[in-house]
């Protein structure tokens, strides 16, 4: 039996981590991050 | 051997740094790149209003939309932590984030004395917590304006990575946004260098006790498929390994510690190879147990 068959807690949250991910952009968040990023963050910069 | 190895790592950790902040025109122009892979999240702590940004800061993501009306909770941030992590685990601190890889540089400035760690080193590293749960989490959800909208609170007050990855070449380049610095440009420079210049006495000082990223993936270090194996029958706890490692971990008692940011110098340091990466696939050894901590 090899790590990845074995590893069951990692192999769970990598399925979940998908699974959230996908969910998340469907329902917005991605548009959301990317209307962030898109313009210069003034607070990163440290001027906002 | 092991110097060849440990610059196979500076040699990734630079080749990823390149090619994540790969749009050269925004160096050149003081501005940003806009295109539709910006939603997209990177691993390591990668500003994205950093001229040549390819992508987003799952942290700055994170605070974005948690500051975001109508968002309580980042599904498509979680899950790209959770997934990154199960994965890699701190394996990203050590080998693809570009403020890793700026501390790590300017600890090889050669300095009368380094030190393992800082009075209060115990302490200290729980900073990391309470700004992951404080300035990452709560503030953004919590501390709202009038529409609804909270601020990036960490990004803001805190990040280092954001100054000198995004403000310091923006501000240079770009005249409109230089008239426009005040005392908060000044905070954030005081805490940039100070960390830069702990950096060359302390083995990265913002990895052990500020950075919200590697405390969320220090989470998934003992269960994620990338982790250090270690072969007690091997193992005669010399204490080559505890002596090799920069971030005064035990990899003979704790190979998997949340701390730990898989540079490798304790697999190299071994004399009876008794330390192993261990990736996704690899065939189980007999006796092997997969997850000590």
């Amino acid at each position: 039996m090899n790590t990845l068959q074995k590893n069951w807690p990692a192999l769970t949250l990598t399925f979940l981590g998908i699974v959230f991910l996908i969910y998340g952009g469907l329902r917005g968040e991605y548009l959301a991050v990317l209307r962030k990023a898109v313009m210069v963050c003034l607070e990163c910069v440290g001027i906002g | 051997m092991a110097e060849k190895r440990k610059s196979i790592r500076h040699w990734v950790q630079f080749a990823f740094s390149v090619f994540t902040n790969g749009y050269l025109a925004g160096f050149a122009g003081g501005r940003i790149f806009t295109g539709r892979a910006k939603g997209i999240c990177l691993p390591g702590l990668n500003c994205y209003s950093c001229p040549g940004a390819l992508g987003s800061c799952p942290i700055g993501a994170l605070q974005s939309v948690l500051g975001s009306r109508g968002y309580h909770i980042s599904f498509y941030v979680f899950g790209f932590l959770m997934l990154i992590g199960a994965v890699l685990g701190r394996f990203v601190c050590g080998w693809l984030c570009p403020f890793g890889l700026i501390q790590d540089l300017l600890h090889k400035i050669p300095f009368p004395k380094k030190y393992g760690k800082i009075p209060g080193d115990r302490w200290l590293r729980l900073m990391k917590w309470g700004l992951l749960i404080g300035f990452v989490i709560l503030l953004p959800l919590y501390a709202v304006d009038a529409f609804g909208q909270g601020k990036p609170w960490f990004c803001k007050y805190v990040c280092p990575s954001g100054t000198l990855l995004a403000g310091l070449p923006l501000v240079l380049s770009n005249p409109s946004l230089r008239q426009s610095i005040g005392w908060l440009f000044a905070w954030k420079n005081v805490i940039l260098v100070s960390l830069l210049l702990l950096s060359v006495i302390v083995y990265r000082p913002f990895c052990r006790y500020l950075c919200p990223l590697g405390a969320i993936y220090g989470l998934f270090n003992p269960i994620a498929f990338c982790r250090i194996r270690l072969d007690t029958d091997a193992c005669t706890s010399c204490g080559a390994c505890r002596k090799a490692c920069k971030l005064d971990i035990s990899p003979d008692r704790t190979p998997n510690n949340i701390e730990c940011i898989r540079c490798g110098d304790c697999i190299r340091s071994c004399p009876h190879q008794a330390l192993s990466f261990t990736f996704p696939g690899r065939q189980q050894k007999p006796g092997e147990k997969l997850h000590p901590q």
